[in-house]
């Protein structure tokens, strides 16, 4: 039985496999742009009652801390990526490239400045292969 | 402030939203690449074909229209994959503006033509049209 996604569990399992990732710790290297929220809009029948965010503190290939929180919480962040649970799942699993997401409208960028996001482009894709190495319970 | 505006519609199309904010982010943080964008005068089609979405901009001079789909006769048509589109960006310019032949993601580029995997229509007619775009959305 893998880790329940979206949870705090998973979120700290995605911290881990981010650290543990060194891909992650060479392309994000020169990521020194502040906390990234990840925010799955509410689901009720899959069990997300309310929009449900990860914010990561990512910093110099690292990540520092990650907690999950609500929609307000995540704007603290300073890029908030927002998504339906279908679309995460289909980016976090590795089956969608962030980048393509983005293009066809799936991610999309609610706050942020995406000129930056464009420039770490790898280590968004190795963020997103830290988490396709979570042993992953998606409800649906 | 550069006027640049999502033609009706292309408000769904992620590609659309993502050069219209790049480039309008790019020209806040850039404003010595205005006289550039006041000069860019022709349309720009560019289609991320496994992401099935395509844009065309209209560029006027010192405005900008970002229309979803190929709209009009296009003077420069890019066609390849989402990660390359994204990848144009983040070309590294050298002296007098250019693109710099030593650059990473330059060679790539170089290889996709080749290979092509990146095509390019509407040359070399529209080589200057497509060198002062590639300088006002340049990321580096």
């Amino acid at each position: 039985m893998g880790i329940a996604f979206p949870s705090a569990e998973w979120t700290a399992a995605f911290e881990d496999a981010i650290n543990a990732n060194e891909g992650y710790a060479k392309a994000g290297q020169t990521w020194t742009h502040g906390k990234v929220a990840y925010v799955v809009k509410a689901r009720p029948e899959l069990g997300i009652d309310e929009d449900t965010a990860m914010v990561l503190d990512l910093h110099g290939g690292k990540c520092r801390g990650a907690e999950m929180t609500d929609a307000e919480g995540a704007q603290a962040a300073d890029f908030v990526i927002v998504a339906d649970y279908e679309q995460w799942k289909e980016v976090l699993s590795g089956e969608v490239d962030p980048t393509k997401a983005m293009m066809q409208n799936k991610l999309k960028l609610e706050k942020g400045h995406l000129p930056t996001i464009v420039k770490h482009v790898l280590a968004s894709k190795e963020l997103v292969k830290s988490a396709t190495r979570i042993d992953t319970d998606f409800p649906a | 402030m550069a006027a640049i505006e999502l033609a009706p519609g292309a408000g769904d199309n992620g590609l659309a939203v993502m050069m219209a904010t790049m480039m309008s982010q790019n020209l806040e943080d850039h404003p010595e690449r205005l006289p550039t964008f006041g000069r860019l005068v022709g349309r720009v089609a560019i289609v991320a074909e496994d992401a099935d979405v395509a844009l065309t901009m209209e560029l006027l001079g010192g405005r900008a229209v970002v229309h979803d789909g190929i709209v009009g006769i296009p003077d420069v048509t890019v066609r390849g994959s989402a990660e390359l589109i994204a990848d144009l960006s983040r070309m590294e310019t050298g002296p007098l503006g250019l693109p710099d032949p030593r650059g990473e993601v330059n060679r790539q580029m170089v290889a996709a033509l080749r290979e092509r995997r990146l095509r390019v229509f509407g040359m070399p007619v529209g080589l200057p049209l497509l060198a002062r775009l590639g300088a006002v959305l340049a990321i580096d």
